[in-house]
Parts: structure tokens; sequence; C-alpha cells
């Protein structure tokens, strides 16, 4: 028997929902041995498989997690893990989906019809994880920006930081979120002003979530969509003072971190620490 | 890559390890850094090290300024049937110009299979077919991270009836037909006579010793019928009756401890290595 024939074999046998043929067809490749048969040998694999990608859920979605409580969190998390197999080696890239599949669950599960919060949590969560693993940025250069001719506006589109991520809810997620990763004893959500408006950045070396108002909300998500600073600016008119000034203070607080005109760009590789 | 340039470009860019190292873990990284223990080197889970920026680079760049490292790698997929990931192994050559470990090993093992990433360590059939695929693979992978891999003997739970040849045979023709290192895992040659009833002394007699540049002890969950290697625990007796042996004919290799689960204070990993040494000085005096 070929290699390949061999590895198909065993992972199609390995997979949660295997059908009885692919079961059969993984224990024949198996060596009767007295201590650990054939089947037992599968369970073991299967187990491990699904438990490293259950401990990758685990440390993403912590919050998440406490709201659940472990053995909730566990079921739902290996019915994500039935239906999202792990496609890229490094760990830390799995389960970008896994709050589009927390969306289905509430509302398509009736005990959990309180918790459509969920959804937007776990995407909060996720922000967060990929902020902490992100690249560095280079510093901003004022100076290329300064030499940029005066018509740049038309062209010129500015650059967020690799960490940084945007999210609207309707929810009051960054308390829910607080409450459950740093109190003891969950305490009572109260919703503020909704919806909130959320930037998800590592300013240091750890992720930080903070609300904004609308506007700069809407500047950032114009600027993460290519918009050009003319465009954002609404096209045909000078750029107001206000903006200016917005655009400053996202500068300065590094959540801009280059830029682009269509004849220089100042967007530079990631910095590797 | 021949053996000649592969020791050339072993010998370029790393110190050489001695005496018994600890995998680094995040949870004991800020103890690491203020009290400095005195841990002759550090062996970096690639994995877990991926991280372009942030906090994490910075506190291997940091450990890495006053300790030598190894690195050690779960996802090249060695007996994988799909082509090379070459998006991992380029993480991978990042890591190695970065941090310039003394020594780069994965395991003799298959982890993704058809675009899927398993994440856990696969076993494969002992087959002529086999020798020759990991064989070039392993060439190919040591061409582009340019260092010379040593390849780790696992656990496992299972073999392949249709296996032609013994683990230890298939190692010790893998070493010569790809001019790789092999890393001895006294914890999993243990697991494996005990699961399959391989008499671990029988598979360390059949390896080339020349070859193996660095030895791990671990913990195994004992599960009643069969054992599981889970690195959750000190080393076992009977595995440390074994490591015995094997430091009696390689007193100068380096040997690391490795502890995942259940992660117990620095002080527990430090008391195991100092155990370790104990158990190898007699045999070496320059260590001792």
């Amino acid at each position: 028997m070929h290699l390949a024939e061999t590895e198909s074999l065993l992972t199609a046998g390995l997979a949660p929902r295997c059908s009885t043929a692919q079961r059969a067809g993984a224990l024949r490749l198996i060596r009767e041995n007295d201590r650990i048969p054939a089947e037992l040998a599968l369970t073991i694999y299967r187990n491990n498989l699904s438990g490293a990608l259950i401990k990758a859920l685990t440390a993403a979605f912590p919050a998440c997690r406490r709201i659940l409580g472990e053995t909730c969190f566990n079921s739902i998390a290996h019915r994500f893990i039935e239906n999202s197999p792990s496609e890229q080696a490094d760990l830390n890239h799995y389960a970008a989906s896994f709050s589009d599949f927390v969306d289905n669950w509430t509302a398509t599960q009736a005990p959990f019809s309180d918790y459509r919060y969920l959804g937007d949590l776990t995407r909060l969560e996720w922000h967060c994880h990929t902020a902490y693993y992100a690249a560095d940025d280079p510093p901003f250069d004022f100076k290329a920006l300064a030499e940029a001719s005066r018509d740049a506006e038309e062209t010129l589109r500015f650059q967020l930081a690799h960490s940084l991520s945007l999210l609207q809810s309707d929810y009051p997620l960054m308390e829910i979120r607080e409450t459950n990763l740093y109190q003891d004893d969950a305490a009572q959500v109260r919703a503020d002003e909704l919806p909130e408006y959320l930037v998800v950045s590592r300013p240091a070396l750890q992720a930080r979530v903070e609300r904004v108002d609308a506007v700069t909300f809407q500047i950032l998500s114009a600027c993460q969509a290519g918009r050009t600073l003319a465009d954002i600016a609404n096209s045909g008119r000078r750029l107001s003072n206000t903006l200016l000034d917005a655009l400053a203070e996202l500068i300065q607080r590094r959540w801009i971190t280059g830029f682009t005109l269509d004849s220089i760009s100042t967007t530079r590789e990631p910095v590797h620490a | 890559m021949d053996r000649q340039s592969a020791t050339a470009v072993q010998r370029e860019c790393c110190s050489v390890l001695a005496g018994t190292g600890l995998g680094l873990r995040s949870a004991h990284i800020d103890l690491i850094l203020s009290e400095r223990p005195p841990v002759p080197w550090f062996e970096l889970l690639a994995d877990n090290h991926t991280a372009p920026g942030g906090l994490i680079p910075r506190q291997l760049a940091a450990v890495r300024a006053d300790y030598p490292i190894s690195l050690h790698c779960i996802g090249m997929s060695l007996g994988g049937t799909d082509p090379l990931d070459m998006a991992y192994l380029r993480t991978i050559k990042r890591l190695i110009q970065t941090y310039q470990p003394a020594q780069v090993s994965d395991h003799l093992c298959f982890s993704s299979h058809l675009s899927h990433q398993y994440h856990d360590l696969l076993p494969l059939p002992y087959t002529e077919e086999a020798l020759l695929h990991v064989a070039d693979r392993i060439r190919r992978v040591q061409d582009f991270l340019g260092v010379r891999l040593l390849v780790e003997n696992v656990s496992s739970y299972l073999t392949y009836g249709h296996s032609t040849l013994g683990e230890a045979e298939f190692l010790a023709a893998l070493t010569d037909s790809a001019d790789c290192d092999l890393l001895f895992d006294v914890n999993n040659a243990y697991v494996n006579e005990f699961n399959h009833g391989a008499p671990a002394g029988d598979f360390l007699r059949q390896l080339p010793l020349e070859r193996i540049r660095e030895i791990h002890l671990a913990g195994y969950e004992d599960k009643g019928d069969y054992l599981i290697d889970a690195h959750n625990n000190r080393v076992s007796d009977p595995v440390w009756a074994l490591y015995a042996d094997v430091v009696e004919q390689l007193p100068d290799v380096a040997v690391l401890i490795e502890w995942d689960n259940d992660l117990p204070a620095l002080e527990i990993l430090l008391d195991e290595a100092d155990r370790a040494e104990r158990i190898r000085a007699p045999h070496n005096a320059a260590v001792a």
C-alpha cells in the first residue's frame, strides 16, 4: 500500500464524523495489539486531535468560556471542530470563523436565545487574540507625508496598524468581557450608549480594547476600506480642520501607521521585533 | 546539501549544546528573565513562537541573549504526502535567522494530509517507499533551512500491518540517506516498548549512536493497559533507568526535560534536570 493511501485511510478514520466504511478502512491498517486494540488506538488519536483544537479555542475565547462554563463551552467547541478542520500549521490562526458559528448556534438553539451577544463577544475576543500575535508597525513617516504634493489627498490612503481591528455591536461587549475576565464574581452588566464602537489594538505588548465615538469609528472604517483622504473628506470640499485634527490624533495613537499615494508608498514590511 | 556543507552551516550559526536544558514555557519566562537560573540551554517550541511582533519575540530575544537555544518543530510533516508547507518553513527559517538555534528538530511522522492540519504526530508505516519519500523531504527541508535536522522518534498507539522495516531500522537508514541527525526521546522509546512490546534497549542498539545529537526526557500518563506520552508528569523510574543506559553510551549529548501539560513551578523542572545530570555525572567529567 502506498504511503499517500495509508495517510488517507488513517485520517479519514480519525475524522469526528467518519462513516462506518472509513472507520473500517482505518482499522484494517492497524496491526493487532493486545494492549491497544485498533478501535482504542483510533480513539486515542481522535482525542489528541480534538484536544489540541479545544486547547486553542480555550486560549482564544476565555470570557465566552467563563460565561458558558467549561462543559457547555467544550460541547459547542466540539461541534465547531467537527465542522471546521484546521487548515494552517499555525494554531494561532485556527478559529477565525468561530464567531460566525456561535452566531448561528445562538440563533438556532433555543436554550441559547438569551446569549445572542456571544457571537459579537467571541468576535471581540478573536480580535484581541490576533492583536496579541500581530506584526509590529514601523514608525509613521511624517517627513514623507510632509513632502507629498498639495493635491495628494486625491490618492492618499492611510493604513492602519497591523494589530488594529474594528467592531460595532449592539451589545455592551467591553463591559461583558472585562467583567468576565477580571472580576471574581460576574457583576451586573449595564448597557451604556449603544451601539458600541470598539477599537482593538496593541499599543504596547498587550491587546487593548477602547470605545470610540461614531465619527472616529467611521474614519477608521474608511481607512480600513482603502478609501482616499479626499473620499473620506467628501470629495470636492476642502479638508476641514476637524478631520485633520482627528487624523492627527489617530496617528499619534498609532492606530494609523502609514500611508500610500499612487506615486509612492510608505507602507513598509512589518517590523520583526 | 551534502554532509560537509550542512555541517559547515551548523557550525557557522550555532553554539554547541551541553548539559540538561529545559523546554521554555511562557508561564516561566518572566521568572527566567528576572532570576536567570543556571540552565545550560532552553528548547523553543517553534510552533508556539511564530508571532512576528508583540511580546513573544521580545521575550525570546531577551532569553536568547543569555542562553543557547534549540528549535523544536511539530509542523514540518516530514512524512506527509502533501507538498511541503513553504509558508510554515519560511516562518521556521525566520526563527532560525533571528534566534540562531544550536539545533533544529522535528519528528518522524506526518501531521497534515490533504490540506488538513492535525496538530499531532501521526505515525508512519515503515516501508521502503516511505523511507525514500521521507528522506527526500528531509533533504529538501535541510536545503531550504540551511541546517541539518534532528529527527525525533515518536511515541505511538498503533503500528501498521504492512510495515516491512522496524522503527530503528527505518531511522538508521533515514539518517544515512537524508544525512540528518537524531533526537532520541527516551520516554517515547519506553512508551512504545510498553504499548507495542518492542524492547527499548534493542531499539537504541539499532540506532547509529553517532547521529544522536539530543536526548529528550518527559513524563507519561499511565492509563493502566497503555501509556500516553502526555508530558504532564515527572520522568518515571523505568524511563530514568533507560536513560542511565543511554548516557552511559552517550555521555556528551545534550539532554532536555520536556513538560507541556499541567505545568509545575520552574523549580520542579530544575529538580528533574538536576537528577538527569546526577545520573550522567559518572560518565561525563566535563559536565559533572
